[in-house]
């Protein structure tokens, strides 16, 4: 009898109990509510922003659903739910469709970019040395400039200790992440580890451990460990404005625990979610902060990183040519200010 | 040991003549004689020395949901190799058997949409003994016989999507301890010998491999924060089954297996779930080996 019994609750353990997860009907109506419920058990800022924005999602859900009904198009229901979702204020949260993007860039798109190409082809020049996508020349003043306009592409530690190795007779570097969007973390970590000499303590990381907006992991340290190539000992300025994003505000919070290091430009973008993706039944994508990373005091850094020294661009100094922030460096490292 | 000799040139000639009978007759030979005591006094014949193996091939369909990529079920199609391979042993009076199986498959997916892929992948290997405590009759019915026994396997393997951002992949890793049963039913239609067969299997307890609910990998490997990717499963957390239905049958100088192959594999751990059911028609090529050590070693 025993043994039938412990039989029958296997059997019966074993047929009802099938793996799934709810399946919402690709409806209007189901796709609102599942893009919805993605965000409320994924998005890993729910606590941090309704502290310092007042984010409610639920409220969020009932202030939308009413704009939702079946007999809506493809473009206005894409519409409502960009709505729903620019409610997070997030540059990491987006929503991918055939026909369009939805993003939320007012992270940058609401300052002045404190950054003209145009004018820092002047001082790039034609015989700027390029390694694996970092632009670099000695300045005039021997001052060296290294512009890193993305860490999506891997940078090698060879292509690392050739740049700094042409740069080691400067006085002093610039490294220019204006307009960098952002890329690999470990891309960006590799980089501000040339410029420290022992390891650091930059900042904690965690991750989400349950559908709730509480339920997180213990913070786990983040550290720069000092590189075995060349390492840069002499001073150098990071500079910044609004469009340094993800990676690059990692890359700008671990360079400031560096020693010799001087941020100036303007506050960052933000962005210390690291993303991650789902999807809605319609097929529509869609990309979401999922592990939130701190600095080292254990401060929030989504919102952005303010530099050590606030510079804007002058747009009469553009007009002649002349890039105030990348001036203002030159001054700062030759001892001039 | 002359005669048992003779005995497997003999044997040799007679696969080498590839008659019909003599495949048919080995066929009935290899379930006949494990549970019958049949030829004890052949080297030969000896049931513990005579090796089944089995490959096949097989293509079916695949429908799997992984939550760490995404909330949506996928479907698809899905190729498997198998390699069976059954012996007995000379344990328990030569009551018991033992299993080796090895597969691989892999199954390209699609969301409901078709606006994303997937791909799954997964390789395990496996050991089992088994336990024949009847003879060819159970339950009353003649010719059918049925063993059980515990099996350990390991298995790797991951699903890929072609759109997450830092998401893209999710590996798996198991080790699972399971309960396994084999009947095995032989018929024979118009002197035309069949075997039929079905084996099922369901891990019990076991381990496996999945990040926490949103761990990333980048946390995992870069970082180095390995705790919490190791789980325990039960039958609870992991209710998994396979189930394997076999017909071997003799064609021309061969013995073909065809089977039926429904697989659920399942994990609940971490608030994470995983689903991957398959339905596979496989076929495959039998060989029946004589298994010789040294001098014909008894």
């Amino acid at each position: 009898m025993k043994l039938k019994a412990i039989l029958t609750f296997f059997v019966c353990t074993m047929l009802f109990s099938c793996v799934e997860e709810e399946q919402y009907n690709n409806s209007a109506k189901g796709n609102f509510e599942a893009l919805w419920k993605v965000l409320d058990e994924h998005y890993c800022f729910f606590d941090y922003k309704k502290e310092v924005i007042g984010l409610d999602w639920n409220e969020v859900h009932d202030k939308y659903a009413v704009r939702i009904n079946n007999n809506m198009t493809n473009a206005q229901l894409f519409e409502v739910l960009c709505d729903m979702l620019s409610e997070l204020q997030d540059g990491h949260v987006n929503l991918y469709a055939a026909h369009d993007v939805g993003r939320n860039w007012s992270w940058y798109e609401s300052y002045p970019s404190n950054f003209s190409a145009d004018v820092q082809k002047k001082y790039l020049g034609r015989d700027y040395m390029i390694a694996s996508g970092i632009k670099y020349k000695v300045l005039d003043d021997n001052i060296g400039y290294i512009f890193i306009e993305s860490f999506s592409d891997g940078i090698g530690d060879g292509n690392l200790s050739q740049v700094l190795n042409d740069l080691a007779i400067c006085n002093g570097i610039i490294v220019d992440v204006r307009d960098n969007g952002g890329g690999n973390i470990t891309t960006s970590q590799k980089v501000a580890n040339r410029f420290c000499n022992e390891k650091k303590l930059v900042g904690y990381i965690c991750h989400k451990t349950g559908k709730g907006h509480s339920d997180f992991s213990e913070l786990k340290p983040m550290y720069l460990e000092p590189s075995d190539g060349v390492r840069w000992q002499k001073k150098a300025v990071v500079l910044t404005n609004r469009q340094c994003y993800s990676a690059t505000n990692s890359f700008v919070n671990e360079m400031r625990y560096c020693p010799n290091v001087t941020i100036v430009g303007d506050k960052t973008g933000g962005g210390s979610g690291l993303p991650f993706s789902s999807e809605l039944p319609k097929g529509w994508s869609v990309r979401f902060s999922a592990c939130p990373m701190f600095d080292a005091e254990k401060k929030q850094i989504e919102f952005g990183i303010e530099p050590d020294i606030y510079v804007d661009m002058d747009s009469s100094d553009a007009l002649k040519g002349y890039d105030t922030l990348i001036e203002y460096a030159r001054k700062l490292l030759g001892g001039k200010l | 040991m002359l005669q048992s000799k003779n005995n497997i040139i003999n044997n040799r000639k007679n696969f080498r003549g590839g008659e019909h009978v003599n495949v048919c007759l080995l066929l009935m030979l290899f379930w006949l004689m494990p549970f019958a005591g049949m030829a004890q006094d052949s080297v030969a014949l000896k049931p513990n020395k005579i090796v089944e193996s089995v490959f096949s091939a097989g293509i079916g369909s695949s429908n799997v949901l992984d939550t760490y990529l995404s909330p949506l079920n996928y479907k698809g199609t899905e190729l498997r190799l198998q390699y069976d391979r059954f012996r007995l042993t000379k344990m328990m009076g030569g009551k018991v058997g033992v299993q080796y199986q090895y597969s691989l498959f892999a199954s390209n997916l699609k969301n409901g949409a078709k606006t994303a892929e997937e791909w799954a992948g997964l390789a395990y290997a496996s050991l089992g003994y088994f336990y024949n405590a009847n003879s060819q009759n159970v339950f009353g019915i003649k010719n059918l016989s049925v063993m059980f026994g515990p099996q350990a396997e390991f298995g790797v393997g991951g699903v890929y999507n072609d759109r997450n951002s830092n998401n893209p992949a999710n590996a798996k890793a198991y080790l699972d301890l399971k309960a396994s049963a084999i009947a095995k039913y032989k018929l024979s239609i118009k002197n035309y010998p069949l075997c039929l067969s079905n084996q099922i299997s369901v891990p019990l307890v076991g381990l496996a491999f999945s990040p926490e609910y949103q761990q990333s990998y980048y946390e995992i490997f870069g970082l180095g924060y390995y705790g919490g990717i190791v789980n325990p499963t039960t039958f609870v957390s992991r209710p998994s089954l396979r189930n394997q239905f076999s017909a071997d049958f003799p064609l021309k100088n061969s013995l073909i297996r065809v089977s039926y192959l429904f697989e659920a594999d399942q994990l609940k751990v971490n608030n994470l779930k995983f689903h991957s059911y398959s339905n596979i028609f496989m076929v495959g090529y039998v060989k029946h080996l004589f298994r010789l050590r040294g001098k014909y070693k008894n």
